[in-house]
């Protein structure tokens, strides 16, 4: 153990977005931050569709020019081909937003967060350190280095991913696997594969084919789409794993998708992820709190992960900083702790509803709710009032509205 | 398929009506339903149409009629907003209704009127036949009596025709031309021959308009049937309608938008670049799985392009 001491007002475990987010809100704000990333960077990443708030974060940080500079593809809408390539429907985004490499996209967040004034090291948090109930910093192991360090800090957040590290540690509440937990993506890229005409080629793509099993076909650059097909676990298992999974789906979901694959290369390794939706609960406590996926993560259909966690991080950097003020965390991590489950939730049941009423949300998305559900699918899903779609759409799931 | 009531199989879950947006809506696609695969009852096609247009109501989509020369009156749908006013021109035969789910998109935030061409929808003129010049001079009062420019003119098939010369005409009023599903017609005889071959089969003209035609049911023959047989739509298609076809898109000088279906069996390619071409500086936006009825196929996409279209003059 290294006993020189290092203090940081806030240690964030994860240099994804949400750390980064996160980070560079609070080194803006004057606090000193340390960022705790395993990973060496740029590091592939899945989640490459964002909705139109990010696009609100993305410009406070100034960054809109250099989302275009890297010619990530413009996102106005998302459009949902039905069973059979029978059917459509486009819902136009709130707020032109982009679809992203992340690795490129995590890193330039990442090197902002570094250039607002964060200390960035790469390594691995064994485990935190306490003071009673309250935590108080961790110790970690910087990459090659063979001893560990301590951080002592304010707050220590969790902006892990899907490790959860924080529940994982003991510190938040046990992960519990939620409503779409059985499902499993099988995805990777490929450069030529077949696209809409005009800028209507670079939106989100989403194919249907029956309850719980769709794909995406997202554009990342002018040539190159994520490809990823979901299906329950049960079924990948018995097609033979990832790899044959992937071929079936390409082939057998939707033929407008089967249609626009021939001829282009696969840039990636198929890759898969498993236990899709869980939450954590409780994700606040004394000195600290969970950001994004390190607390939940729920069915990715509508992209709603990537702008969440930047959003969560954006709120969770006011939570901790009117925690310094107020010397007390309680309130404002509490009122956190509010506004993720209130996003969350709306999510959830948005989600819950296409699902279950495939054909009303289409066609109400062309209705009377039109508004409400363009603002949802743009994230903007955490306000304390109520939409009158989330409103219809929780009666007819006979579900309570979120606290 | 269940007894229409509130509750009914859709198609093959259980549905409340809480899960929609009114009973309107509600009660419309239950008549739908019960249309699919039997006959049509005697008065039910001008029901259908009438019904086209109350199920717009609850929608915030109002009816007015605007009285023209000759003693006539143009049926109009209308949402308000704010400018630039969208003016809706639909395809022959088409009521302003099919402008619905476009008016539907645009409701909270542009003003617009969808228009019946005399002869047509729940437009009506007592004394004469309707020809391309009487209906380009009726159209133009209306929009002089009722929208307010800047305008964009909007129009669909024979529809974009009018919305051309109306553009031509009054280039003051104009902030843009959208024209969907026509294009540059160079011989109209010939296309005139091949648009009466097809529609003498109800199901070749609906595989040639549609990439995904509607089924051909009773109602739909019938409503077909209704469309081709008004003397209007003959009137139409002769002498000076079929005569502005191959000057349609000369001397323009509006920004112009061209949105084409990339599946349009009606209107070729080849002649909506040759419009486009017409037409200093005009664009082109092809949809794909669109054939030539873009706001009824992909109304929602149609309204993207043309505000893309309209934020690049700002």
């Amino acid at each position: 153990m290294n006993t020189s001491q290092e203090f940081f007002d806030v240690v964030i475990i994860g240099g994804g977005l949400g750390g980064s987010v996160l980070a560079a809100c609070l080194a803006q704000a004057g606090a000193s931050v340390l960022i705790l990333e395993m990973a060496s960077f740029p590091r592939y990443h899945i989640g490459e569709s964002l909705t139109g708030m990010a696009a609100v974060v993305l410009d406070d940080f100034g960054l809109s020019a250099e989302m275009d500079r890297r010619q990530f593809p413009r996102k106005d809408g998302v459009k949902v081909i039905g069973k059979g390539a029978d059917s459509e429907f486009w819902v136009p985004v709130f707020r032109p937003t982009w679809q992203v490499r992340r690795a490129e996209f995590d890193q330039i967040l990442l090197d902002n967060a570094i250039r607002r004034g964060a200390t960035y090291r790469q390594a691995r948090v064994n485990r935190v350190l306490r003071d009673g109930e309250t935590v108080t910093g961790a110790v970690y192991t910087v990459d090659g280095e063979q001893n560990q360090r301590e951080v002592r800090c304010r707050v220590l957040a969790d902006a892990s991913g899907q490790a959860a590290l924080l529940s994982r540690l003991d510190v938040a509440g046990t992960l519990r696997r939620t409503e779409f937990d059985k499902q499993v993506a099988v995805f990777s890229q490929f450069r030529g594969a077949r696209r809409d005409p005009g800028t209507m080629g670079d939106n989100t793509f989403l194919f249907y084919s029956e309850t719980y099993h769709w794909a995406w076909f997202i554009p990342v650059s002018p040539d190159v789409v994520s490809i990823g097909i979901v299906l329950p676990g049960e079924e990948v298992k018995r097609l033979g794993g990832a790899e044959a999974a992937f071929r079936w789906g390409v082939e057998r979901i939707n033929p407008d998708l089967a249609w626009r694959l021939p001829g282009c290369e696969q840039m990636e390794p198929i890759r898969a992820a498993a236990n899709y939706s869980y939450a954590v609960d409780p994700f606040v406590g004394p000195g600290w709190l969970a950001v994004g996926d390190a607390h939940q993560f729920i069915d990715p259909i509508f992209s709603f992960g990537v702008t969440f966690a930047m959003l969560e991080a954006r709120e969770a950097s006011r939570a901790i900083l009117a925690s310094f003020t107020n010397g007390d965390w309680r309130e404002p991590f509490t009122e956190y702790r509010d506004f993720c489950v209130r996003g969350q939730t709306a999510a959830l049941d948005l989600i819950s509803y296409f699902w279950k009423f495939p054909v009303f949300f289409g066609y109400q998305s062309r209705g009377e709710l039109r508004q409400d559900i363009i603002r949802l699918l743009s994230s903007d899903a955490h306000s304390k009032v109520e939409s009158r779609a989330l409103a219809q759409m929780r009666k007819a799931l006979r579900r309570p509205a979120a606290a | 398929m269940s007894k229409p009531g509130w509750e009914s199989s859709f198609p093959t879950r259980k549905f409340l009506p809480e899960n929609f947006e009114t009973l309107g809506t509600l009660a419309h696609l239950i008549t739908q339903l019960t249309l699919n695969g039997r006959p049509v009852r005697e008065g039910e096609t001008e029901c259908a149409l009438l019904q086209s247009f109350r199920i717009l109501e609850p929608a915030g989509i109002s009816q007015r009629w605007l009285p023209v020369a000759g003693n006539a009156q143009i049926h109009a749908l209308e949402i308000s907003g704010s400018a630039p006013e969208w003016v809706l021109l639909p395809g022959l035969g088409n009521p302003s209704s099919s402008w619905g789910a476009v008016l539907k998109s645009l409701r909270g935030e542009n003003a617009a009127l969808a228009l019946d061409f005399l002869g047509f929808g729940l437009s009506h003129s007592e004394h004469v036949v309707p020809d391309y010049t009487a209906q380009v001079r009726a159209i133009r009062e209306a929009i002089d009596t009722a929208a307010k420019p800047p305008l964009v003119l909007v129009g669909s098939s024979a529809g974009s025709l009018v919305a051309a010369e109306i553009a031509r005409q009054m280039p003051d009023k104009v902030a843009a031309l959208v024209i969907t599903g026509f294009g540059l017609v160079e011989d109209p005889p010939a296309w005139r021959a091949m648009l009466t071959r097809l529609s003498g089969s109800p199901e070749s003209f609906l595989k040639a308009a549609y990439y995904r035609p509607p089924r051909l049911t009773e109602a739909v023959l019938d409503l077909f049937q209704d469309v081709m047989s008004r003397p209007a739509y003959n009137a139409f298609l002769e002498g000076p309608g079929i005569e502005a076809m191959s000057s349609a898109f000369d001397h323009l000088r509006i920004p112009t938008l061209f949105i084409a279906g990339r599946e349009d069996g009606i209107i070729s390619a080849e002649a909506v670049n040759a419009a486009a071409a017409r037409v200093p500086g005009a664009r082109v936006e092809w949809l794909a799985r669109c054939g030539h009825f873009p706001a009824a196929e992909q109304p929602e996409e149609l309204v993207y392009y043309v505000r893309r279209f309209l934020a690049t003059l700002q």
